[in-house]
């Protein structure tokens, strides 16, 4: 278990420094002057703009540039925005809790409905419940994110007024942010509002985190699905049933701990496609969120948002995958121990 | 009472191409305590014999039988799950792959206290202990050890030592082994055919054993029924049989194994069936056998009966082979 | 003498004849082919095919609803948008635009991805880490966000949109290409077909390529309809095609914020992207399927 646990580590820092390379590499890549870029309109020969050219490292060598940059990084430092002029990193974790919200509802609801459906399509395999989870699964997997979230809104919240349309929580209620998560903040607001700033919180997050889980839910109901029908038709499991084990339990407990397995990558895998997803859903949502302030960011070319907005975010993705990785040496019995 | 009675039982698989019949109409009977062999080639439905007695058949597969009784109770009289419980508790499997028969995510501890609370012990401490004498019972060193193991972490032959502790769990009357040696090392084969025999003795257990290979069954059972393409070809005291083959099939098998220093001499080539065994929905008309079968005449375009033969057994065969037996006691007279 | 059959004969089936004959059996597959050839077919004739220009605006008729409902006319069969052009005709357009991008996506990123993934098949040690550290790297990052960032540097427009959504889905091929290169590598065959002689250029085109074929079809199939809705989600935050051009995904940014006078200015185009989506993915899996008999049962 250590062993891998350092393997993934080590994998880790790699992917860092490659990261930051590749990083590295396309702000070479930006066109016009890297000090205009990132410290905003400096009078080039002016001592400020000396003072920014030395301090970014522009008169050393690229090599010596590069360690400038990672070591900024390694400090937190990912430079000012030069729109609001605050540093990229609080910019980053003022507006990242309100994705990680969001991204883990949808993905709750994803893991839960998608394998349900999975499991069930699997069991009842070619009757009607199998053919209703194939071909509903089949259009979520092809939903346009962006387009169902305005169908979504057009429905619910326009034509039958059952949800709010955008943000994470009426105006009424002052929130103060503690964690950053809404349904928790709302919570410990408990003594101001009792329950009603939390269900408001609760209606606003409902349409969004539906719209958001679709195309995962989808992909995990198709994959479950898979998964199961192979690991129903191994041996071991004709060997439980001839034990005389329930068939509940052959499902859940013989059949579902199996078919997990293959299925943890590919949860893993969705998290790209869920903060993808989540780019779309806040933007349809006025949800202030990552996603909402990287596009607004292109929008105003605020350069030094959009590349520590970015870094942040592929570190983040990197960082669930090696967890999953792990997650996966944990529940397959063959990684821990070879022979 | 019958420990296990059939009477043309089909099972049928419905495909594409309308229904596929695998099995037809098997009939046998096994005495309580009885070997059994079972020989043919992989595709003569042995395995699917396996299955349905076991009522592990897959949900799509059509089973009809005239009787189906074990131990004394008539299957097809109960339903499906009733069937299921009844078995359990009557007859156990083992299958050819021992690593692929357990949970690869449960240890081997699970698994076989799994079994035991099936049966009845309820009481953590006396499962276990239990499970420490079933290890003990198949031949396992260091039961205490291996309770803690996964699947893969064991060789092959230890994993169906396993399989055969769980399935003795249950104490029942019959044990089927599904080619049980068949992935297994040569030096592990003859030590795990010794323990299922030991355990038929010791337990007054039947033994159903299933394989493609002749010389397994020669020493260790008492009657041996030959399958191919789903049908009963031959089915005799294994005496009768190993002395005088009467159906051409089980003769060239009989012809197929090689024999060290007897019977085959340098050089010569070891006899063997022309062709492949036809695919299932792919079947001659008559005599299954019939394209591969050097007695072949033109009557055998017609489906021959399953018939008995004085002094021998059933044979389903238009040209049956000459007892060698009798041919040779009539010279002596 | 008359012959006895002892065989009910049927011949047996090419392997193109069998992949039909398999193919045709899934229903959801033909029905993803017929759309798909449908939605071809608006894009090959959209001239012959729309009624009107797609950016000629009528300014008398500004949003009328569909023809099928109460208020609507014949003139405009899907209504009109709030400019007044005719939403029919600016969909037959937008499908010459959704599909022929995004074919011009798949070739660009298939080229390069079969070529690296083809070099670090065959190569060992740094180049082949190399490629797949980064290719890696790529996939962690989200892919809108990716195509987002490279058209932050390169810039918003059409051109620079398939760039960056080509690059995006670069990675799958080189993955799929080098694991099928490295897996059949090691097969027996090929090692016997080495020690026949076979040269590189021969172990390329008779084993390695008919093997590589399948996954690769599959996986063009499903960087289409990722492209699809890539491009169509750019263009729907702005950073694609830009107006008036009636790129699925433009349209529908720009008739958000009619959604409630003109709602079916946000339904339709849509629908139009989630049916050519949906098309391709049946078909992908039909393929899928089809190619790969082993999983076909599943």
């Amino acid at each position: 278990m250590i062993r891998i646990i350092f393997r993934q580590l080590t994998t880790l820092a790699l992917s860092f420094l490659g990261i930051t390379l590749i990083f590295f590499a396309l702000t070479q890549l930006i066109p016009g002057d890297p000090v205009i870029i990132n410290y905003g309109n400096l009078t080039p020969g002016s001592e400020e703009y000396l003072a920014a050219v030395h301090a970014m490292g522009l008169d050393q060598s690229l090599f010596q540039q590069y360690l400038i940059y990672v070591d900024n990084i390694l400090h937190g430092d990912l430079g000012r925005s030069n729109i609001t002029n605050k540093p990229v990193l609080s910019e980053f974790f003022t507006f990242f809790p309100a994705t990680f919200e969001l991204s883990l509802i949808a993905t709750l609801i994803a893991l839960i409905f998608g394998v349900l459906a999975g499991v069930l399509a699997a069991v009842k395999k070619n009757t009607w419940v199998d053919n209703l989870v194939i071909s509903s699964s089949l259009v979520g997997y092809s939903m346009p994110v962006f387009w169902w979230g305005m169908l979504l809104i057009l429905l619910f919240s326009l034509n039958l007024g059952l949800t709010p349309v955008a943000g994470r929580i009426s105006y009424v209620f002052d929130i103060e942010p503690v964690t950053g998560l809404m349904l928790v903040d709302s919570l410990l607001a408990y003594s101001k509002y009792e329950f009603a700033a939390f269900f408001d919180a609760l209606r606003h997050l409902i349409l969004p985190s539906l719209v958001l889980a679709t195309v995962p839910l989808a992909a995990i109901a198709r994959m479950t699905r898979s998964s199961m029908i192979e690991v129903l038709n191994a041996d071991y499991i004709l060997t439980a049933q001839s034990k005389g084990v329930s068939r509940w339990k052959i499902i859940w407990v013989h059949g579902l701990r199996n078919a997990m397995i293959p299925l943890v990558t590919v949860i893993g895998l969705q998290s790209s496609v869920l903060l993808t997803g989540a780019i779309l859903t806040e933007t349809i949502f006025a949800w202030p969120g990552v996603g909402k302030w990287m596009v607004e960011a292109i929008f105003r070319r605020d350069f030094p948002s959009i590349q520590g907005g970015v870094l942040l975010i592929a570190f983040f993705v990197i960082f669930i995958n090696a967890s999953v990785d792990l997650l996966y040496a944990v529940i397959n019995p063959r990684m821990r121990r070879p022979k | 009472m019958k420990l296990l009675h059939i009477e043309n039982l089909s099972v049928e698989f419905p495909t594409h191409k309308g229904n596929v019949r695998v099995l037809d109409k098997i009939s046998l009977r096994m005495n309580q305590g009885e070997v059994l062999g079972v020989v043919g080639e992989s595709g003569s439905g042995k395995s699917m014999l396996a299955l349905a007695i076991m009522g592990l058949l897959s949900p799509n597969a059509k089973l009809t039988a005239d009787y189906l009784s074990l131990n004394g109770q008539d299957l097809m009289k109960l339903n499906l799950d009733q069937r299921r419980k009844y078995i359990a508790q009557n007859a156990s499997i083992i299958f050819q792959e021992p690593q692929t028969s357990l949970n690869p995510c449960f240890n081997i501890g699970t698994q076989l206290i799994e079994t035991i609370e099936l049966h009845g012990i309820r009481r953590r401490k006396k499962q276990r202990q239990r499970a420490l004498e079933l290890l003990e019972a198949v031949g396992i060193t260091e039961p205490e050890l291996r309770l803690k193991q996964y699947p893969h972490q064991l060789s092959g032959g230890m994993n169906q030592r396993v399989m055969i502790a769980m399935a003795i769990a249950a104490e029942p009357d019959l044990l089927i082994a599904d080619e049980p040696t068949t992935a297994l090392d040569v030096t592990i084969q003859s030590q795990i055919i010794e323990l299922l025999l030991e355990l038929n003795r010791t337990r007054d257990m039947g033994l159903m054993l299933i394989t493609h290979d002749f010389a397994l069954l020669s020493e260790s059972t008492q009657r041996v029924c030959v399958m191919y393409s789903g049908q009963i070809m031959e089915n005799a005291s294994t005496d009768n049989i190993l002395s005088s083959p009467r159906h051409p099939y089980t003769k060239a098998l009989l012809d197929s194994i090689p024999h060290i220093g007897e019977r085959h001499h340098m050089g010569q080539r070891l006899y063997s069936l022309k062709g492949r065994i036809p695919a299932i929905d792919h079947l001659p008309v008559g005599c299954r056998l019939g394209p591969r079968c050097p007695r072949a005449a033109k009557e055998c375009v017609k489906t021959p009966r399953l018939d008995m033969i004085k002094q021998h057994g059933l044979v389903r065969c238009h040209f049956p082979i000459p007892s060698s037996t009798q041919v040779e006691g009539e010279r002596n007279d | 003498m008359s012959e006895v059959k002892i065989y009910k004969d049927t011949p047996i089936p090419g392997r193109w004849q069998q992949f039909w004959q398999r193919y045709r059996r899934h229903k959801g597959a033909m029905l993803g082919l017929m759309f798909l050839l449908v939605i071809l077919m608006f894009a090959l004739f959209s001239p012959l095919l729309a009624p009107h220009d797609p950016t000629e605006q009528f300014s008398q008729f500004l949003r009328y609803p569909p023809a099928w409902t109460e208020k609507g006319i014949n003139e405009f069969l899907l209504g009109t948008d709030d400019l007044g052009r005719d939403l029919f005709s600016r969909i037959v357009y937008g499908s010459r635009l959704s599909l022929g991008l995004s074919a011009a996506v798949v070739l660009i990123a298939a080229l390069f991805g079969i070529l690296l993934g083809a070099i670090a098949g065959l190569s060992k040690g740094i180049i082949e880490f190399a490629i797949m550290r980064i290719m890696d790297i790529i996939l962690a990052v989200p892919s809108l966000l990716l195509a987002i960032v490279i058209i932050a540097i390169i810039g918003p427009g059409l051109p620079n949109a398939i760039y960056a959504v080509a690059i995006v889905l670069i990675p799958h091929f080189v993955r799929i290409v080098r694991a099928t290169i490295k897996e059949e590598m090691n097969k027996d065959y090929v090692i016997a077909a080495k020690l026949d002689g076979a040269n590189g250029a021969r172990l390329f085109t008779h084993s390695i390529l008919p093997n590589i074929l399948p996954p690769l079809i599959v996986q063009v199939s499903l960087a289409f309809s990722t492209a699809i809705v890539d491009i169509a989600a750019l263009g729907f935050l702005g950073l694609g095609a830009q107006p008036p051009n009636p790129e699925w995904g433009t349209i529908l940014s720009q008739s958000r914020d009619f959604i409630q006078l003109a709602p079916w200015t946000v339904t339709i185009p849509g629908l139009a992207i989630l049916i050519t989506v949906l098309s391709i993915n049946l078909v992908g899996d039909g393929l899928r399927d089809a190619l790969d008999p082993m999983e076909s049962r599943g």
